[in-house]
């Protein structure tokens, strides 16, 4: 069985050391958080097109920014995910049995909506400007300055905008991670103690103290940071000359170290959480399609 | 145009921090060190910022409605 640790966590940042584990399924997992973990993400604007006329001025529904380019950006805001609260149109217990076009409940969709005018010398909408119709759906603090059209004097824009649950696989606005990659865990050891010196007289971050007695270091953060040192003495510098391979990398069979960072649509662990689950799901329905066949 | 709302390559959100490391470059702090506070590590990511040319307001002036100009 695959053993899962959190060696290092944050909001939006993860790393995780799978034991016990093969490279092929680590992909798999890798894959998953990539194109299967569901998450809301913008589907479809309405915008509201007109004149307006105000206080004497007169607004038009128009900007620089094509309404087209406009939709796009809003599918790239991270949507606050619950998992909990929200279903797949397709699975939802309130609209799944309506025909596809007249789907959308407040089970399975999350409108926001934005009015904003236009100024002398240009202001700039912003993803803070879109206000969640209900509550706690509102777009976190955070990501409240991504910009989303800009606009003059008369020009105004008015749109509804409606998140729907997604996966990665239909399109990137539906993928919850970036950055994600694995690789194998290394362990560091020391095989001439005399030509290492030529590293430590670089005065970089590693000493020999870092090694045990039996001349290997197993610590992932420092192991990390030798990698690093070893790219001073490493392929293409003058000192590997001499250094060959006074300190050599070893792969420890079956134990992958598994980065990755998400949008801001919901935590890394919940990120990871729903992946595992999807991607156990997909494996057990394999075994009973397995099961029928044999 | 405007800055893209995530990274080309990677996907990672950035458009949030370009109106902060605009600043910063602007009022002659290190390029580097600015995307390095802001969290942008990668090099895919980086490229977004650092080669961004902002034309929005130089087009903005010509989609203005036709009766005001
Ligand atoms: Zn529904
Ligand atoms: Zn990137």
């Amino acid at each position: 069985m695959v053993k899962a640790e959190v060696i290092e966590e944050n909001d939006e940042e993860i790393s995780i050391l799978l034991s016990d584990s093969g490279r092929a399924f680590v992909n798999a997992l890798r894959r998953t958080l990539m194109s299967d973990t569901p998450k809301m993400a913008i589907d479809t604007v309405r915008f509201e097109m007109g004149t307006i006329e105000q206080d004497g001025e007169i607004w038009e529904t128009n900007g620089p920014l094509p309404d087209e380019v406009v939709a796009q950006r809003l599918a790239m805001i991270p949507i606050p995910t619950k998992h909990d609260e929200f279903h797949f149109q397709d699975s939802c217990p309130s609209c799944a049995e309506l025909v596809v076009e007249d789907r959308g409940c407040p089970l399975c969709t999350m409108i926001y909506t934005c009015k904003a005018f236009g100024s002398e010398g240009g202001r700039t909408v912003t993803a803070g400007d879109m206000s969640f119709l209900g509550a706690g759906g509102s777009i976190s603090e955070k990501y409240h300055s991504i910009p989303i059209t800009k606009l003059s004097r008369g020009q105004m824009i008015e749109f509804y905008a409606t998140a729907i649950m997604g996966r990665g696989r239909d399109h990137a606005k539906w993928s919850p991670v970036c950055g994600i990659a694995f690789s194998p865990r290394q362990v560091g050891i020391l095989n001439v103690k005399t030509r290492s010196k030529i590293l430590w007289d670089l005065n970089l971050t590693i000493t020999a103290k870092d090694f045990d007695s039996n001349g290997r270091m197993e610590d992932i953060g420092k192991v990390a940071q030798l990698i690093e040192d070893l790219h001073h003495v490493g392929d293409g510098t003058e000192e590997s000359r001499k250094f060959k391979d006074a300190i050599t990398l070893e792969d420890v069979p079956g134990e992958f170290i598994l980065s990755f960072e998400t949008d801001g649509s919901m935590t890394p662990r919940v990120a990871f959480q729903k992946a595992v689950q999807e991607l156990s799901e997909r494996f057990g329905e394999l075994k009973e399609d397995f099961a029928a066949i044999v | 145009m405007l800055i893209p709302v995530k990274c080309w390559s990677c996907g990672k959100v950035i458009a949030h921090v370009y109106e902060q490391y605009k600043q910063a470059v602007e009022s002659g702090e290190d390029a580097q060190s600015t995307l390095e506070d802001l969290g942008i590590k990668r090099y895919c990511c980086r490229r977004m910022f650092v080669g961004h040319v902002d034309l929005l307001d130089e087009i903005s002036p010509f989609s203005i409605a036709r009766d005001q100009l």
